[in-house]
């Protein structure tokens, strides 16, 4: 009987032990490698998702949540990668599209090159219709329609945050990620 | 074995596996913190990596400073091309591009913490050694801003910045601890503790302590007075060091405290040899106060209030016919600045600062007396300053980026002195950088050079004196050969004139400080950085120097500095960590040679904590080379003779 005992636990350490090992092993190894920057910008998009909440009606069960790139550039490889990561309990969805009305209509969240002031303009207005998170690259973005803006600071990436333009359009910015954010415009949550 | 046992098992894994998927996304607030913090290397047109600063960077981290068992901010700064430190057993002195001579008080760089000026306002030094205002272990990252920075932070920043950002609560989220034992009955210990809490406040403590009994040296030069020649355990130094940081929304509150106590064996100004009672203490308390906060999307605001009180004490030992006399030198200064910064993003390309700093002192006292209460000087003058500055950092184009800045600084007595500051950054491939750089920068004569007298038997004051000036220009090409190969070179020319230096009359044997001569200094620098597979890193540079003074010949400038370091995983626990510090020539104080060397330093760390803790060892100067430094006039040495071969063991342990 503590035969049989000692050799389970010992199948157990093994197999316990390797996933964890590997996984921890991993996880040094993406720290301790240089990142790029694209790289390092597209994890920071995928826990801005994590962190943000869509209404209840919106994001609906069994709905993907969708990440939308409009002139992505050097920046859409690297954020298509995000599909199928889990968000909200479901797996993101991520897809080019032209910029179209209607092609809005279909997306929860939107990354957006900062130099189309216009399409910028017109995501906002699209925001205050539905639930539309729109991130973008560069602090001035941020007075111009964005959101969320990813930009450098100090050799690192930083982030600013417009917390009135997502309350206005009914998304709930978690407390966790306007800490972390450099600027916070709108003022916290209530 | 038996079905339920490999059920029980398939099931138990299988839950381990899903806790750990949920895990990912419950942990992205750690990784996000970690995304936010990391730094970033690219050639897209949005970024500014650190290529991209206005003036050539190098950033020592808390990483690099365990890898190499980096001891002092001088030796971390050791790593930065074109520089090198000198010890004369008191003090750690740095030269920066060939510029270092013997008795500066390291006035010509700046050294913040936090972004707050630390240089205190008799002797504007940065102190570097064991005597640094802060600890090691305090450190997230080490930046050296090289080049004259004065238009942003006024005078001082005449050859670089150093700037210390401290680790957060945040950082720590635990306690550290930390022994370390090494050659000639080193020890020390610290503890570091520090948590962020979730309301967003975020504090950190830590205090350190350090001793070293120091070895019996012999000095050949005191053979005809003292016979053996030998200072026996008078090179012994202890510190003790304190730190805490609280922060809640914008605000910033931090205080550090340092002492430090060094025996002097090398007898200087012609005290006592071989005696107890030559020593020297340096106290540094610091408060500071900042508040940060976005006013509107486009605009932001910074202020700073800083507290800073130095104190020296330097006790000397004379004997006279059989009769032992104290001698004490003393100053101490107590100086509050403010600061004001406005921060504009509302032009599309431009990212504008403005703002006005201030500095008083309010209380000086510089002493010279024979215990018990013969003065011999005493002087009380302090000094005040205001300046504004403004900067702007232009994004003309995706491949262009201008980066200009002024600031007028009002000195009393001496009127206003305005340094600009013009850098220019183009990218005409994704992967090169040229950097065209222009400045002028300025230092007024410390309260020390101006005023400091010993009654005039062989010093004098010089209230007169006037601030140093030094235009400089730099022009550097950065090349990213392939994701894992850069290679950079530059050139630089610095002019400074009214060097102030210390000069005796040989007429009447009578000394001051001047605004003697001018200065010329220019040089290359060569450096390439690459990545071997499985982790490795090997970084080298190479500089030549040429400094060149017309009152006279110049000490403690080597022609040649050479650098290369070697940083890797030996193993899948232990790294490797391989400095080698190489530099040719100099000339010391009295004319001799002081022959080139190179200096090996080898670390062995555990790359992370085991069921045992953190455990480190190293070799500083694992060849056991002879080599010396220069002393300075109140030396009866010419040259200091430096450690030989130095081990040291460190253990750590994170809760």
């Amino acid at each position: 009987m503590i035969k049989g005992a000692a050799r389970i636990l010992l199948l157990w350490f093994v197999l316990l032990g390797a996933p964890l090992q590997l996984s921890t092993s991993l996880a040094s190894i993406a720290v301790a490698a240089p990142r790029s920057e694209a790289e390092v910008k597209s994890e920071i998009v995928y826990n801005v998702l994590v962190f943000v909440q869509w209404p209840a009606a919106e994001s609906g069960t069994g709905q993907p949540l969708q990440l939308c790139l409009l002139n992505a550039g050097p920046m859409e490889a690297s954020l298509i990668q995000l599909a199928g990561r889990p968000v909200h309990g479901q797996q993101l969805s991520v897809i080019t599209i032209t910029g179209s009305n209607e092609e809005i209509k279909s997306c929860n969240a939107i990354w957006i090159d900062s130099n189309n002031a216009d399409a910028l303009l017109r995501m906002a207005s699209a925001a205050r219709q539905r639930p539309l998170l729109i991130i973008s690259e560069g602090s001035t973005s941020i007075g111009k329609g964005a959101m969320v803006a990813l930009y450098p600071e100090g050799g690192r990436i930083a982030l600013a945050v417009n917390n009135a333009a997502s309350r206005s359009s009914r998304l709930m910015v978690s407390s966790k990620l306007l800490r972390m954010a450099r600027i916070v415009t709108g003022g916290g949550n209530d | 074995m038996q079905q339920w046992q490999w059920k029980t098992g398939a099931l138990f894994y299988l839950g381990l596996i899903a806790a750990s998927s949920l895990a990912m996304e419950v942990d992205s607030n750690q990784s996000l913190a970690a995304l936010l913090d990391t730094e970033v290397q690219g050639a897209s047109r949005f970024a500014q990596p650190l290529s991209e600063a206005p003036s050539p960077v190098t950033v020592i981290t808390a990483d690099d400073i365990r890898r190499h068992d980096l001891r002092t901010p001088g030796e971390a700064l050791s790593l930065v091309p074109g520089v090198f430190t000198s010890y004369d057993r008191i003090y750690t002195n740095i030269a920066i591009r060939g510029f270092g001579l013997p008795g500066d008080y390291n006035s010509r760089i700046q050294f913040q913490v936090d972004g707050a000026s630390y240089n205190d306002t008799i002797f504007d030094q940065a102190l570097l050694g064991p005597e640094a205002p802060i600890a090691m272990e305090w450190i997230k990252r080490l930046e050296f801003v090289s080049g004259s920075s004065s238009a942003l932070y006024g005078g001082n920043a005449l050859f670089g910045i150093v700037n210390a950002e401290l680790w957060s609560g945040e950082d720590i989220n635990g306690t550290r601890l930390g022994i370390h034992a090494g050659r000639f009955g080193e020890r020390s210990v610290y503890a570091l503790t520090g948590r962020r809490l979730d309301d967003g406040a975020d504090w950190v403590m830590g205090i350190s302590a350090y001793g070293r009994r120091g070895d019996d040296l012999f000095f050949p030069e005191f053979v005809p007075l003292d016979g053996a020649g030998m200072a026996n355990g008078l090179d012994g130094e202890h510190t003790l060091k304190a730190y805490a940081k609280y922060s809640q929304g914008g605000w910033r509150a931090m205080a550090t405290y340092a002492r430090r106590l060094k025996d002097i064996p090398t007898a200087p100004w012609d005290t006592t040899f071989n005696r107890a009672g030559n020593h020297a203490e340096d106290e540094h308390i610091h408060l500071d106060l900042t508040h940060s906060a976005s006013l509107s999307a486009l605009w932001q605001q910074f202020v700073r209030m800083h507290l800073g009180q130095y104190t020296y004490r330097g006790h000397y030992l004379y004997t006279y016919a059989g009769d032992d006399y104290v001698n004490l030198d003393l100053a101490r200064t107590r100086w509050l600045s403010g600061e004001y910064r406005l921060g504009y993003a509302g032009f599309d390309g431009h990212h504008i600062s403005l703002g006005v700093s201030a500095r008083k002192d309010l209380s000086v006292r510089q002493r010279n007396f024979i215990e018990p209460d013969l003065n011999l000087f005493e002087d009380e003058h302090g000094n005040r300053n205001l300046a504004l500055h403004a900067s702007d950092e232009w994004r003309i184009s995706p491949r262009w980026i201008a980066n200009m800045s002024g600031r007028i600084d009002w000195l009393p007595n001496t009127g206003s002195i305005t340094s600009p500051r013009l850098a220019l950054i183009h990218r005409p491939l994704p992967e090169m950088a040229v950097k065209l750089l222009w400045g002028r920068a300025f230092r007024s004569p410390n309260l020390y050079e101006r005023y400091y007298n010993d009654g005039g038997i062989t010093q004098l004051a010089n209230p007169g004196l006037k601030p140093e000036k030094m235009e400089s220009k730099e022009i550097t090409v950065d090349y990213a050969f392939t994701s894992s190969l850069k290679g950079g070179l530059s050139h630089y020319r610095y002019e400074i004139r009214d060097l102030i230096e210390f000069d005796t009359d040989a007429s009447n044997g009578l000394s001051r400080f001047e605004n003697l001569s001018q200065a010329h200094a220019r040089g290359w620098d060569m450096n390439g950085e690459i990545l071997l597979g499985q982790g490795w890193h090997v970084r080298g540079n190479l500089t030549w120097q040429s400094v060149s003074l017309d009152s006279g010949p110049v000490v403690n400038s080597p022609r040649r500095l050479g650098k290369l370091r070697i940083d890797g995983p030996l193993s899948s626990h232990w790294n490797l960590g391989l400095n080698l510090q190489a530099m040719s020539n100099r000339r010391s104080f009295a004319g001799n040679t002081l022959s080139g060397h190179t200096i090996a330093n080898l670390t062995l760390s555990q790359q992370a904590q085991g069921p045992y803790g953190r455990w480190q060892i190293s070799w500083h100067n694992a060849g056991d080379k002879a080599y010396a430094d220069s002393a300075a006039s109140e030396h009866r040495l010419d040259a200091i003779p430096q450690d030989g071969r130095l081990w040291s063991l460190g253990w750590e342990l994170a809760l």
